[in-house]
């Protein structure tokens, strides 16, 4: 026979129904995260004689953006 | 060893104890601890960091931010991750644990990573244990940063044991190799992880617990609520 199944702790009766309760009402959905929009290809005209845009001018190329994508979890 | 596990016994129920005051706090308000960090977000989106610069908790020397990623979940049912963090002095923040969340909020497994994954700096497991033992709740704290002293708290032994796990796994892992290279290493991603069940832990220590403990003195008023 189990024993000591129900104890006081400030006040409040604590049974497994209890817990079982307080587990379940503090269960509420998150919300989801968003569409991400598709990605859109941009068009780029060059006019004759223009230079083309450097890949590496673009900020994902910088060190800073680098180091976040190199650690996902970063602060 | 009998003292040591009451002292055990003792630790589990008081924490236990503050966890299932806080719990009901959060029934009665009808939200979790991720849904508090989440309030005031309007478009939750994979990537980002929430709070941005992280929620302070522990007299500020502990903090934690929420994300989710967009491919790679740390478990199969997550929503997202907690990351959890301490101060240990120049600014430096150096990662403890994370903390996968499911759909409804509820905690489902402790799990470590290796550094990379964090960046910041990498400390043992005997380090960690230091702050661990500093770790305690912080007067201006809310629901969130209580509920995640309280846990962490909780499960500190089992934390501990895995972050000696994850030393040890990465020691075996190096087999010859500088540690800072095993530390950047790509190819090492999870080290250790352990799963959790409230409802299992908080019977275990608050009902079928046959210690002679004593009680613990619980002011409600002291575990405020909000963020």
């Amino acid at each position: 026979m189990k024993r000591n199944q129900t104890r006081i702790v400030v006040g409040v009766a604590i049974s497994a129904a209890a817990i079982a309760a307080a587990i379940d009402h503090s269960r509420q959905r998150l919300p989801d995260p968003d569409e991400q929009l598709a990605s859109q290809q941009a068009v780029i005209i060059i006019d004759e004689g223009e230079d083309l845009p450097a890949e590496g001018n673009a900020d994902c190329s910088k060190p800073a953006a680098l180091g976040r994508q190199a650690s996902p979890c970063s602060l | 060893m009998a003292e040591s596990a009451q002292n055990l016994a003792e630790h589990k129920f008081y924490w236990c104890s503050k966890l299932f005051v806080l719990m009901q706090d959060m029934a009665a308000q009808h939200t979790n601890a991720v849904l508090k960090v989440l309030a005031d977000v309007d478009h939750f989106q994979t990537e980002r960091r929430y709070p941005e610069a992280g929620l302070l908790f522990a007299e500020k020397q502990w903090r934690v931010f929420y994300h989710r990623h967009e491919t790679r979940p740390m478990h199969a049912d997550e929503h997202g991750h907690l990351h959890i963090f301490t101060d240990i002095g120049d600014q430096d923040w150096a990662h403890v644990v994370g903390l996968s969340i499911d759909a409804e909020g509820q905690p489902l497994q402790w799990f470590m990573t290796n550094r990379w994954v964090t960046d910041g700096p990498w400390l043992n497991h005997e380090n960690l244990l230091q702050q661990f033992e500093a770790l305690e709740p912080g007067m201006d704290d809310g629901l969130v940063g209580n509920w995640l002293t309280v846990l962490l708290q909780l499960y500190s032994d089992t934390l501990f044991g895995l972050l000696e796990k994850r030393d040890a796994r990465m020691q075996k892992k190096a087999e010859g190799r500088e540690m800072s290279v095993m530390l950047d290493d790509r190819d090492v991603y999870m080290l250790a992880t352990q799963s959790i069940d409230l409802q299992s832990m908080l019977e275990k220590y608050l009902l079928y617990s046959h210690a002679d403990v004593a009680e613990p003195e619980i002011n409600k008023n002291d575990l405020q609520a909000g963020v």
